[in-house]
Protein backbone atom coordinates (compact mmCIF):
# COMPACT_ATOMS: atom_id res chain seq x y z
CA UNK A 1 0.00 0.00 0.00
CA UNK A 2 1.32 3.42 -0.72
CA UNK A 3 0.42 5.31 2.27
CA UNK A 4 0.08 2.99 5.11
CA UNK A 5 -1.46 5.22 7.94
CA UNK A 6 -3.24 8.60 8.06
CA UNK A 7 -2.54 9.63 11.78
CA UNK A 8 -4.71 11.85 13.38
CA UNK A 9 -2.85 14.32 15.80
CA UNK A 10 -5.33 17.32 16.62
CA UNK A 11 -8.73 17.96 17.13
CA UNK A 12 -10.41 21.25 18.19
CA UNK A 13 -13.16 23.36 17.59
CA UNK A 14 -13.02 25.47 14.60
CA UNK A 15 -12.01 29.07 15.39
CA UNK A 16 -14.83 30.27 12.55
CA UNK A 17 -17.86 28.17 13.54
CA UNK A 18 -18.01 26.69 17.48
CA UNK A 19 -20.77 24.29 16.53
CA UNK A 20 -18.13 22.45 13.89
CA UNK A 21 -14.06 21.11 14.72
CA UNK A 22 -11.28 20.75 12.68
CA UNK A 23 -8.74 18.39 12.60
CA UNK A 24 -4.99 17.28 11.81
CA UNK A 25 -3.52 14.12 10.61
CA UNK A 26 0.17 12.76 9.31
CA UNK A 27 0.68 10.77 6.86
CA UNK A 28 3.09 7.76 7.45
CA UNK A 29 5.06 8.85 4.06
CA UNK A 30 5.59 11.78 1.74
CA UNK A 31 2.74 12.20 -0.70
CA UNK A 32 4.21 15.20 -2.54
CA UNK A 33 4.00 13.32 -5.98
CA UNK A 34 1.06 12.30 -5.73
CA UNK A 35 -0.45 15.73 -5.39
CA UNK A 36 -0.70 16.94 -9.73
CA UNK A 37 -2.46 13.52 -9.85
CA UNK A 38 -4.99 14.33 -7.02
CA UNK A 39 -5.12 18.30 -8.79
CA UNK A 40 -5.64 16.36 -12.16
CA UNK A 41 -8.58 14.05 -10.89
CA UNK A 42 -10.46 16.44 -8.25
CA UNK A 43 -12.04 19.51 -10.67
CA UNK A 44 -12.73 21.91 -7.76
CA UNK A 45 -9.09 21.86 -6.24
CA UNK A 46 -7.04 24.63 -6.15
CA UNK A 47 -3.87 23.72 -5.99
CA UNK A 48 -0.15 24.97 -5.28
CA UNK A 49 2.74 23.23 -6.61
CA UNK A 50 5.13 26.00 -5.32
CA UNK A 51 4.34 25.83 -1.70
CA UNK A 52 2.81 22.01 -1.85
CA UNK A 53 -0.57 22.05 -0.94
CA UNK A 54 -3.85 21.22 -2.43
CA UNK A 55 -7.41 22.44 -1.00
CA UNK A 56 -10.97 21.41 -1.55
CA UNK A 57 -14.45 21.65 -0.49
CA UNK A 58 -16.53 18.80 0.32
CA UNK A 59 -19.86 19.96 1.44
CA UNK A 60 -19.36 22.18 4.18
CA UNK A 61 -15.94 20.62 4.70
CA UNK A 62 -12.50 22.06 3.85
CA UNK A 63 -10.23 20.02 2.88
CA UNK A 64 -6.21 20.61 2.70
CA UNK A 65 -3.71 18.16 1.84
CA UNK A 66 0.10 19.03 2.27
CA UNK A 67 2.97 16.41 1.06
CA UNK A 68 2.98 14.87 4.40
CA UNK A 69 -0.03 15.98 6.86
CA UNK A 70 -3.80 16.43 6.10
CA UNK A 71 -6.48 19.46 7.60
CA UNK A 72 -9.63 19.12 7.56
CA UNK A 73 -12.29 21.96 8.95
CA UNK A 74 -15.60 22.19 9.77
CA UNK A 75 -16.19 18.31 10.74
CA UNK A 76 -18.95 17.89 13.06
CA UNK A 77 -17.39 15.36 15.57
CA UNK A 78 -14.20 13.24 16.32
CA UNK A 79 -15.53 10.35 14.52
CA UNK A 80 -16.07 12.24 11.50
CA UNK A 81 -12.38 13.39 11.79
CA UNK A 82 -11.45 9.34 11.59
CA UNK A 83 -14.25 8.87 8.50
CA UNK A 84 -12.57 11.11 6.86
CA UNK A 85 -8.73 10.73 7.46
CA UNK A 86 -9.83 7.03 5.82
CA UNK A 87 -11.35 8.56 3.13
CA UNK A 88 -8.53 10.39 2.47
CA UNK A 89 -6.23 7.46 2.81
CA UNK A 90 -8.02 5.67 0.39
CA UNK A 91 -8.40 8.32 -2.23
CA UNK A 92 -4.80 8.94 -2.51
CA UNK A 93 -3.57 5.02 -2.63
CA UNK A 94 -6.94 4.70 -5.22
CA UNK A 95 -4.77 7.83 -6.93
CA UNK A 96 -1.28 5.99 -6.70
CA UNK A 97 -2.59 2.68 -8.21
CA UNK A 98 -4.27 4.19 -11.60
CA UNK A 99 -1.36 7.22 -11.80
CA UNK A 100 -0.27 6.00 -15.06
CA UNK A 101 -3.68 6.46 -16.68
CA UNK A 102 -3.65 10.34 -15.09
CA UNK A 103 -2.13 13.09 -16.81
CA UNK A 104 -1.04 15.32 -13.71
CA UNK A 105 -1.68 18.78 -13.60
CA UNK A 106 0.49 21.31 -11.92
CA UNK A 107 -0.98 24.27 -12.64
CA UNK A 108 -3.40 25.97 -10.28
CA UNK A 109 -6.92 26.34 -11.68
CA UNK A 110 -8.45 28.77 -12.78
CA UNK A 111 -11.55 29.51 -10.61
CA UNK A 112 -14.65 30.69 -11.91
CA UNK A 113 -15.83 33.77 -10.08
CA UNK A 114 -19.56 33.48 -8.83
CA UNK A 115 -20.96 35.89 -11.41
CA UNK A 116 -19.59 34.07 -14.39
CA UNK A 117 -21.24 31.05 -12.97
CA UNK A 118 -24.63 33.54 -12.42
CA UNK A 119 -24.56 33.50 -15.94
CA UNK A 120 -25.51 30.07 -16.87
CA UNK A 121 -27.83 29.87 -14.01
CA UNK A 122 -31.64 30.03 -14.83
CA UNK A 123 -32.08 33.27 -12.99
CA UNK A 124 -35.66 32.24 -12.23
CA UNK A 125 -34.48 32.21 -8.24
CA UNK A 126 -36.91 29.50 -8.29
CA UNK A 127 -35.89 28.24 -4.57
CA UNK A 128 -35.70 24.79 -5.44
CA UNK A 129 -31.93 24.31 -4.01
CA UNK A 130 -32.66 26.02 -0.70
CA UNK A 131 -31.07 29.03 -1.22
CA UNK A 132 -33.46 32.71 -2.28
CA UNK A 133 -31.54 33.66 -5.52
CA UNK A 134 -29.64 32.06 -8.00
CA UNK A 135 -26.67 33.95 -7.22
CA UNK A 136 -26.61 32.99 -3.80
CA UNK A 137 -26.37 29.25 -4.64
CA UNK A 138 -23.83 30.45 -7.37
CA UNK A 139 -21.50 31.72 -5.10
CA UNK A 140 -21.74 28.11 -2.84
CA UNK A 141 -21.77 26.34 -6.15
CA UNK A 142 -18.09 28.24 -6.86
CA UNK A 143 -17.03 27.41 -3.14
CA UNK A 144 -17.62 23.79 -3.39
CA UNK A 145 -20.44 23.82 -0.61
CA UNK A 146 -22.93 22.74 -3.58
CA UNK A 147 -23.03 20.02 -6.56
CA UNK A 148 -24.93 21.32 -9.93
CA UNK A 149 -27.49 18.38 -9.54
CA UNK A 150 -28.94 20.41 -6.65
CA UNK A 151 -29.72 23.25 -9.05
CA UNK A 152 -33.55 20.84 -10.34
CA UNK A 153 -34.18 23.94 -12.76
CA UNK A 154 -31.15 23.72 -15.13
CA UNK A 155 -31.52 20.01 -15.77
CA UNK A 156 -35.03 20.68 -17.08
CA UNK A 157 -35.02 20.23 -21.31
CA UNK A 158 -34.89 23.76 -22.01
CA UNK A 159 -31.59 25.01 -20.16
CA UNK A 160 -29.42 22.26 -21.37
CA UNK A 161 -27.31 24.53 -23.49
CA UNK A 162 -26.43 26.50 -20.12
CA UNK A 163 -26.29 23.22 -18.44
CA UNK A 164 -23.24 22.00 -21.27
CA UNK A 165 -21.40 25.40 -20.35
CA UNK A 166 -21.63 25.04 -17.31
CA UNK A 167 -20.29 21.62 -17.26
CA UNK A 168 -17.35 22.77 -18.78
CA UNK A 169 -17.05 25.52 -16.34
CA UNK A 170 -17.17 23.73 -13.27
CA UNK A 171 -14.92 21.12 -15.29
CA UNK A 172 -17.41 18.35 -14.81
CA UNK B 1 -14.01 -30.81 35.42
CA UNK B 2 -16.77 -27.71 34.24
CA UNK B 3 -18.77 -27.55 31.35
CA UNK B 4 -20.33 -24.46 30.29
CA UNK B 5 -23.77 -24.98 28.84
CA UNK B 6 -25.08 -21.55 29.40
CA UNK B 7 -24.15 -19.29 26.52
CA UNK B 8 -27.59 -18.07 25.71
CA UNK B 9 -27.10 -16.15 28.69
CA UNK B 10 -23.50 -15.03 28.08
CA UNK B 11 -20.83 -16.46 25.87
CA UNK B 12 -17.99 -18.26 27.93
CA UNK B 13 -15.11 -18.67 27.59
CA UNK B 14 -13.87 -15.69 25.55
CA UNK B 15 -11.27 -15.72 23.01
CA UNK B 16 -7.62 -14.81 24.84
CA UNK B 17 -7.55 -11.80 22.20
CA UNK B 18 -10.31 -10.13 23.94
CA UNK B 19 -9.10 -10.71 27.30
CA UNK B 20 -5.51 -9.48 25.85
CA UNK B 21 -6.77 -5.91 24.11
CA UNK B 22 -8.78 -4.57 26.90
CA UNK B 23 -5.58 -5.25 29.19
CA UNK B 24 -3.47 -4.08 27.15
CA UNK B 25 -5.86 -0.58 26.35
CA UNK B 26 -6.18 -0.35 30.38
CA UNK B 27 -2.35 -0.74 30.65
CA UNK B 28 -0.86 1.16 27.82
CA UNK B 29 -3.08 3.45 27.18
CA UNK B 30 -6.16 4.10 29.30
CA UNK B 31 -7.27 7.56 27.86
CA UNK B 32 -10.69 8.63 27.12
CA UNK B 33 -12.58 8.64 24.33
CA UNK B 34 -13.69 12.11 22.32
CA UNK B 35 -11.82 14.24 25.71
CA UNK B 36 -8.83 15.02 25.60
CA UNK B 37 -6.38 16.80 22.97
CA UNK B 38 -3.05 14.83 23.85
CA UNK B 39 -1.56 11.62 21.46
CA UNK B 40 -3.35 8.84 24.02
CA UNK B 41 -7.17 10.28 23.88
CA UNK B 42 -6.83 10.35 20.03
CA UNK B 43 -5.26 6.94 19.94
CA UNK B 44 -8.32 6.22 22.20
CA UNK B 45 -10.66 7.61 19.78
CA UNK B 46 -9.51 5.67 17.06
CA UNK B 47 -9.80 2.61 18.40
CA UNK B 48 -13.45 2.95 19.48
CA UNK B 49 -13.96 4.68 15.81
CA UNK B 50 -12.70 1.20 14.10
CA UNK B 51 -14.71 -0.78 16.30
CA UNK B 52 -17.90 1.67 15.22
CA UNK B 53 -16.60 0.20 11.66
CA UNK B 54 -16.26 -3.04 12.28
CA UNK B 55 -19.51 -3.26 13.65
CA UNK B 56 -20.82 -1.46 10.47
CA UNK B 57 -19.39 -3.47 8.17
CA UNK B 58 -20.85 -6.89 10.31
CA UNK B 59 -24.09 -5.74 9.72
CA UNK B 60 -23.98 -4.58 5.78
CA UNK B 61 -24.55 -0.66 7.28
CA UNK B 62 -22.28 2.05 5.84
CA UNK B 63 -22.43 4.47 8.18
CA UNK B 64 -20.01 4.07 11.70
CA UNK B 65 -21.09 7.39 13.24
CA UNK B 66 -25.30 5.76 13.39
CA UNK B 67 -23.53 2.80 15.24
CA UNK B 68 -24.21 4.08 18.99
CA UNK B 69 -22.49 2.22 22.13
CA UNK B 70 -24.66 1.32 24.97
CA UNK B 71 -24.47 -0.85 28.03
CA UNK B 72 -26.29 -3.80 26.50
CA UNK B 73 -29.72 -4.86 24.05
CA UNK B 74 -31.94 -3.87 26.81
CA UNK B 75 -30.73 -0.13 27.03
CA UNK B 76 -30.13 -0.03 23.12
CA UNK B 77 -33.72 -1.63 22.67
CA UNK B 78 -34.88 1.66 25.94
CA UNK B 79 -33.12 4.11 23.56
CA UNK B 80 -35.24 3.15 20.27
CA UNK B 81 -38.46 2.46 21.91
CA UNK B 82 -38.59 5.56 24.35
CA UNK B 83 -36.59 7.72 21.70
CA UNK B 84 -39.34 7.26 19.02
CA UNK B 85 -42.72 6.32 20.81
CA UNK B 86 -45.20 9.19 21.56
CA UNK B 87 -48.31 9.07 23.02
CA UNK B 88 -51.07 7.38 20.62
CA UNK B 89 -48.14 5.79 18.85
CA UNK B 90 -49.36 1.67 17.34
CA UNK B 91 -46.96 -0.94 18.12
CA UNK B 92 -46.58 -4.24 16.72
CA UNK B 93 -44.85 -6.88 17.95
CA UNK B 94 -44.27 -10.38 18.50
CA UNK B 95 -45.78 -13.05 20.92
CA UNK B 96 -42.24 -14.05 21.81
CA UNK B 97 -40.10 -10.74 22.60
CA UNK B 98 -37.94 -10.48 26.14
CA UNK B 99 -38.62 -8.57 28.99
CA UNK B 100 -36.47 -5.67 27.27
CA UNK B 101 -39.24 -5.28 24.74
CA UNK B 102 -42.37 -5.93 26.45
CA UNK B 103 -41.69 -4.50 29.82
CA UNK B 104 -40.70 -1.52 28.06
CA UNK B 105 -43.79 -1.07 25.86
CA UNK B 106 -45.89 -2.37 28.62
CA UNK B 107 -44.64 0.86 30.68
CA UNK B 108 -45.28 3.14 27.66
CA UNK B 109 -48.96 1.59 27.34
CA UNK B 110 -49.48 2.38 30.96
CA UNK B 111 -47.49 5.78 31.09
CA UNK B 112 -48.07 7.87 28.25
CA UNK B 113 -50.73 5.84 26.44
CA UNK B 114 -49.49 3.92 23.38
CA UNK B 115 -51.44 0.39 21.93
CA UNK B 116 -49.56 -2.68 21.47
CA UNK B 117 -50.75 -5.31 18.92
CA UNK B 118 -49.06 -8.81 18.55
CA UNK B 119 -48.65 -10.17 15.22
CA UNK B 120 -46.84 -13.33 14.05
CA UNK B 121 -43.59 -13.08 13.99
CA UNK B 122 -42.64 -13.33 10.55
CA UNK B 123 -45.36 -10.94 9.32
CA UNK B 124 -43.80 -7.65 11.17
CA UNK B 125 -40.77 -7.23 8.61
CA UNK B 126 -43.17 -7.71 6.04
CA UNK B 127 -45.91 -5.09 7.19
CA UNK B 128 -43.31 -2.65 8.35
CA UNK B 129 -41.29 -2.89 4.41
CA UNK B 130 -45.22 -2.27 3.32
CA UNK B 131 -46.16 0.54 4.99
CA UNK B 132 -42.66 1.95 6.00
CA UNK B 133 -42.78 1.76 9.29
CA UNK B 134 -39.75 1.90 11.50
CA UNK B 135 -38.74 -1.65 11.85
CA UNK B 136 -36.53 -2.07 15.48
CA UNK B 137 -35.06 -5.96 15.67
CA UNK B 138 -33.77 -6.97 18.96
CA UNK B 139 -30.64 -9.32 17.50
CA UNK B 140 -29.52 -9.88 21.55
CA UNK B 141 -29.23 -14.04 20.56
CA UNK B 142 -28.68 -13.74 17.22
CA UNK B 143 -25.90 -11.09 16.46
CA UNK B 144 -22.41 -13.00 16.12
CA UNK B 145 -23.99 -16.15 15.35
CA UNK B 146 -26.50 -16.05 12.39
CA UNK B 147 -25.58 -13.77 10.03
CA UNK B 148 -27.62 -9.99 9.50
CA UNK B 149 -27.70 -7.61 6.74
CA UNK B 150 -29.67 -4.18 7.49
CA UNK B 151 -30.30 -3.49 4.27
CA UNK B 152 -31.44 -6.57 3.04
CA UNK B 153 -33.83 -7.39 5.58
CA UNK B 154 -35.17 -3.15 5.75
CA UNK B 155 -34.07 -3.16 9.04
CA UNK B 156 -34.42 0.20 10.83
CA UNK B 157 -33.24 -0.28 14.07
CA UNK B 158 -30.71 -3.04 15.30
CA UNK B 159 -30.28 -3.69 18.55
CA UNK B 160 -27.52 -5.88 19.89
CA UNK B 161 -25.09 -6.59 22.82
CA UNK B 162 -21.75 -7.56 23.26
CA UNK B 163 -21.27 -10.65 25.74
CA UNK B 164 -23.23 -13.29 23.86
CA UNK B 165 -22.62 -14.19 19.96
CA UNK B 166 -20.48 -11.51 19.76
CA UNK B 167 -18.13 -13.02 22.01
CA UNK B 168 -17.06 -9.59 24.17
CA UNK B 169 -16.97 -8.66 27.38
CA UNK B 170 -20.73 -7.71 29.13
CA UNK B 171 -21.69 -4.06 29.59
CA UNK B 172 -21.20 -2.88 26.04
CA UNK B 173 -23.86 -3.18 23.11
CA UNK B 174 -25.35 -1.20 20.53
CA UNK B 175 -27.66 0.14 18.15
CA UNK B 176 -27.29 0.63 14.49
CA UNK B 177 -29.56 3.30 12.99
CA UNK B 178 -30.64 2.89 9.48
CA UNK B 179 -33.66 5.40 10.21
CA UNK B 180 -33.75 9.28 9.03
CA UNK B 181 -36.70 9.80 11.62
CA UNK B 182 -35.96 11.71 14.65
CA UNK B 183 -34.94 9.88 18.04
CA UNK B 184 -35.19 11.61 21.44
CA UNK B 185 -31.84 10.90 23.65
CA UNK B 186 -32.59 8.68 26.82
CA UNK B 187 -30.37 10.60 28.67
CA UNK B 188 -28.71 14.22 28.53
CA UNK B 189 -25.33 15.31 29.71
CA UNK B 190 -21.45 15.60 28.33
CA UNK B 191 -20.46 15.10 24.59
CA UNK B 192 -16.71 15.87 25.04
CA UNK B 193 -16.95 18.68 22.03
CA UNK B 194 -19.70 21.76 21.44
CA UNK B 195 -19.42 21.95 25.30
CA UNK B 196 -21.39 25.56 25.33
CA UNK B 197 -24.94 24.23 23.80
CA UNK B 198 -27.26 23.78 26.55
CA UNK B 199 -29.12 20.90 25.16
CA UNK B 200 -27.66 17.59 23.46
CA UNK B 201 -26.29 17.54 19.81
CA UNK B 202 -28.62 16.75 16.85
CA UNK B 203 -25.72 14.64 15.38
CA UNK B 204 -24.52 11.00 15.72
CA UNK B 205 -23.43 9.30 17.50
CA UNK B 206 -23.09 12.46 20.16
CA UNK B 207 -27.07 12.92 20.29
CA UNK B 208 -27.56 9.12 21.98
CA UNK B 209 -23.88 8.81 23.49
CA UNK B 210 -23.28 10.79 26.56
CA UNK B 211 -20.87 10.45 29.74
CA UNK B 212 -17.62 8.60 29.39
CA UNK B 213 -17.94 5.57 26.92
CA UNK B 214 -16.72 2.05 27.85
CA UNK B 215 -13.51 1.98 25.94
CA UNK B 216 -12.25 -1.16 27.35
CA UNK B 217 -15.58 -2.85 26.61
CA UNK B 218 -15.51 -1.46 23.14
CA UNK B 219 -12.34 -2.52 21.91
CA UNK B 220 -12.80 -6.19 23.49
CA UNK B 221 -16.11 -6.28 21.79
CA UNK B 222 -14.06 -5.21 18.69
CA UNK B 223 -11.33 -8.12 18.95
CA UNK B 224 -14.18 -10.50 19.68
CA UNK B 225 -16.23 -9.34 16.19
CA UNK B 226 -12.70 -9.82 14.87
CA UNK B 227 -12.64 -13.04 16.17
CA UNK B 228 -15.64 -14.01 14.50
CA UNK B 229 -14.80 -12.74 11.19
CA UNK B 230 -11.61 -14.56 11.35
CA UNK B 231 -13.76 -17.76 11.44
CA UNK B 232 -16.31 -16.69 9.69
CA UNK B 233 -20.24 -16.44 11.21
CA UNK B 234 -21.24 -18.96 8.59
CA UNK B 235 -18.45 -21.83 10.10
CA UNK B 236 -19.73 -20.62 13.55
CA UNK B 237 -23.25 -20.90 12.85
CA UNK B 238 -22.69 -24.56 11.71
CA UNK B 239 -20.73 -25.73 14.36
CA UNK B 240 -23.57 -24.63 16.53
CA UNK B 241 -25.51 -26.13 14.27
CA UNK B 242 -24.19 -29.50 14.29
CA UNK B 243 -24.35 -29.66 18.49
CA UNK B 244 -27.86 -28.29 18.17
CA UNK B 245 -28.91 -31.21 16.22
CA UNK B 246 -26.69 -34.14 17.97
CA UNK B 247 -27.98 -32.28 21.43
CA UNK B 248 -31.54 -32.57 20.09
CA UNK B 249 -30.61 -36.66 19.36
CA UNK B 250 -29.43 -37.54 22.26
CA UNK B 251 -32.04 -35.79 24.89
CA UNK B 252 -34.89 -37.03 22.89
CA UNK B 253 -33.17 -40.88 23.83
CA UNK B 254 -33.22 -39.86 27.66
CA UNK B 255 -36.75 -41.52 29.42
CA UNK B 256 -39.20 -39.00 30.94
CA UNK B 257 -37.90 -35.89 29.19
CA UNK B 258 -40.07 -33.00 27.81
CA UNK B 259 -38.44 -30.85 25.45
CA UNK B 260 -39.82 -27.88 23.84
CA UNK B 261 -40.19 -25.31 21.34
CA UNK B 262 -39.10 -26.23 17.60
CA UNK B 263 -36.97 -30.03 17.29
CA UNK B 264 -35.20 -28.65 14.00
CA UNK B 265 -31.88 -27.43 14.73
CA UNK B 266 -32.14 -25.25 11.42
CA UNK B 267 -35.46 -23.29 13.02
CA UNK B 268 -33.49 -21.74 16.67
CA UNK B 269 -30.76 -20.40 17.43
CA UNK B 270 -28.42 -22.74 20.03
CA UNK B 271 -30.88 -23.33 23.14
CA UNK B 272 -33.01 -26.53 23.63
CA UNK B 273 -35.45 -26.18 26.52
CA UNK B 274 -36.56 -29.18 28.50
CA UNK B 275 -37.70 -30.68 31.65
CA UNK B 276 -37.15 -33.51 33.36
CA UNK B 277 -41.03 -35.25 33.99
CA UNK B 278 -41.61 -34.87 37.98
CA UNK B 279 -38.67 -33.04 39.00
CA UNK B 280 -38.45 -28.83 39.13
CA UNK B 281 -36.31 -27.43 36.81
CA UNK B 282 -34.04 -25.57 39.44
CA UNK B 283 -33.72 -28.96 40.93
CA UNK B 284 -32.19 -30.23 38.14
CA UNK B 285 -29.68 -27.17 37.58
CA UNK B 286 -28.82 -27.38 41.09
CA UNK B 287 -28.00 -31.24 40.72
CA UNK B 288 -26.52 -30.94 37.04
CA UNK B 289 -23.88 -27.95 38.81
CA UNK B 290 -23.13 -29.42 41.92
CA UNK B 291 -22.91 -33.22 41.10
CA UNK B 292 -21.20 -32.58 37.43
CA UNK B 293 -20.06 -29.20 37.25
CA UNK B 294 -22.47 -28.75 34.31
CA UNK B 295 -23.44 -24.84 34.33
CA UNK B 296 -27.34 -24.20 32.69
CA UNK B 297 -29.90 -22.02 32.95
CA UNK B 298 -33.38 -22.40 35.07
CA UNK B 299 -36.95 -20.41 35.15
CA UNK B 300 -38.15 -18.64 32.79
CA UNK B 301 -35.09 -16.71 31.35
CA UNK B 302 -36.90 -13.02 31.21
CA UNK B 303 -39.59 -13.82 28.18
CA UNK B 304 -42.68 -15.10 30.25
CA UNK B 305 -44.33 -14.49 27.01
CA UNK B 306 -43.00 -17.55 25.50
CA UNK B 307 -43.12 -19.68 28.25
CA UNK B 308 -46.89 -18.68 28.27
CA UNK B 309 -46.91 -19.96 24.76
CA UNK B 310 -45.30 -23.19 25.42
CA UNK B 311 -47.22 -23.72 28.73
CA UNK B 312 -44.18 -23.47 30.86
CA UNK B 313 -45.13 -20.19 32.31
CA UNK B 314 -45.44 -21.28 35.79
CA UNK B 315 -43.07 -24.22 36.29
CA UNK B 316 -40.18 -22.51 33.89
CA UNK B 317 -37.89 -24.96 31.83
CA UNK B 318 -34.14 -25.98 32.02
CA UNK B 319 -32.20 -24.31 28.69
CA UNK B 320 -29.03 -25.21 27.91
CA UNK B 321 -27.35 -22.59 25.67
CA UNK B 322 -24.83 -24.17 23.37
CA UNK B 323 -21.64 -22.30 22.14
CA UNK B 324 -18.79 -21.89 19.73
CA UNK B 325 -16.56 -23.43 22.52
CA UNK B 326 -18.29 -26.04 23.08
CA UNK B 327 -17.63 -29.56 21.81
CA UNK B 328 -19.64 -33.02 21.17
CA UNK B 329 -18.50 -34.51 24.62
CA UNK B 330 -19.57 -31.79 26.80
CA UNK B 331 -23.92 -32.89 25.16
CA UNK B 332 -22.65 -37.09 26.02
CA UNK B 333 -21.44 -35.58 29.12
CA UNK B 334 -24.80 -33.59 29.82
CA UNK B 335 -27.07 -36.73 28.99
CA UNK B 336 -25.12 -39.29 31.01
CA UNK B 337 -25.68 -36.46 33.93
CA UNK B 338 -29.25 -36.36 33.50
CA UNK B 339 -30.07 -40.17 32.64
CA UNK B 340 -28.48 -40.45 36.44
CA UNK B 341 -30.42 -37.05 37.67
CA UNK B 342 -33.19 -38.86 36.28
CA UNK B 343 -32.96 -41.73 38.31
CA UNK B 344 -32.95 -39.15 41.87
CA UNK B 345 -35.58 -39.69 44.00
CA UNK B 346 -37.87 -36.62 43.29
CA UNK B 347 -37.05 -34.96 46.86
CA UNK B 348 -33.89 -34.61 45.94
CA UNK B 349 -34.33 -32.82 42.90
Amino acid sequence: MFLEEVRVTFIEPCTADANKMRFKAKFSRDISEILPYLNAQIKTAQYNHTAGNLTFNQGIKIITIYSDSLAVAKIINETEAYEMSEYIQDLINEIYEKKDDIAPLFETRKKPSAFEIYKYLPKTNCRKCGETTCLAFGTKLVLGQYQIEKCRTIHEVEYKEKLDRMMGILNC
Amino acid sequence: MSIYLDNAATTYPKPQTVIESMANFMTNIGATSGRGAYEKALQSDMLVYQVRKRIATLFNFNDPKKVIFSLNATESLNIAIKGILKKGDHVITSSIEHNAVWRCLKTLERDIGITISVVPFKEIGEICRKYNIPFLVDAAQTAGVFPIDVKESNISLLAFTGHKGLLGPMGIGGLVINWEGDLNPLKSGGTGGDSAYEYQPDYYPNRLETGTLNVPGIIGLGEGIKYIQEIGEDKIHSKEKLLLRYAFNQLQKIKDIIIYGPKDSEKIIGVISFNLKGKSCEGVAYELDQQFGIMIRAGLHCAPSAHEIIGTKKVGTCRIGIGYFNEKEDIEFLVEALKKVNKLSEGNC
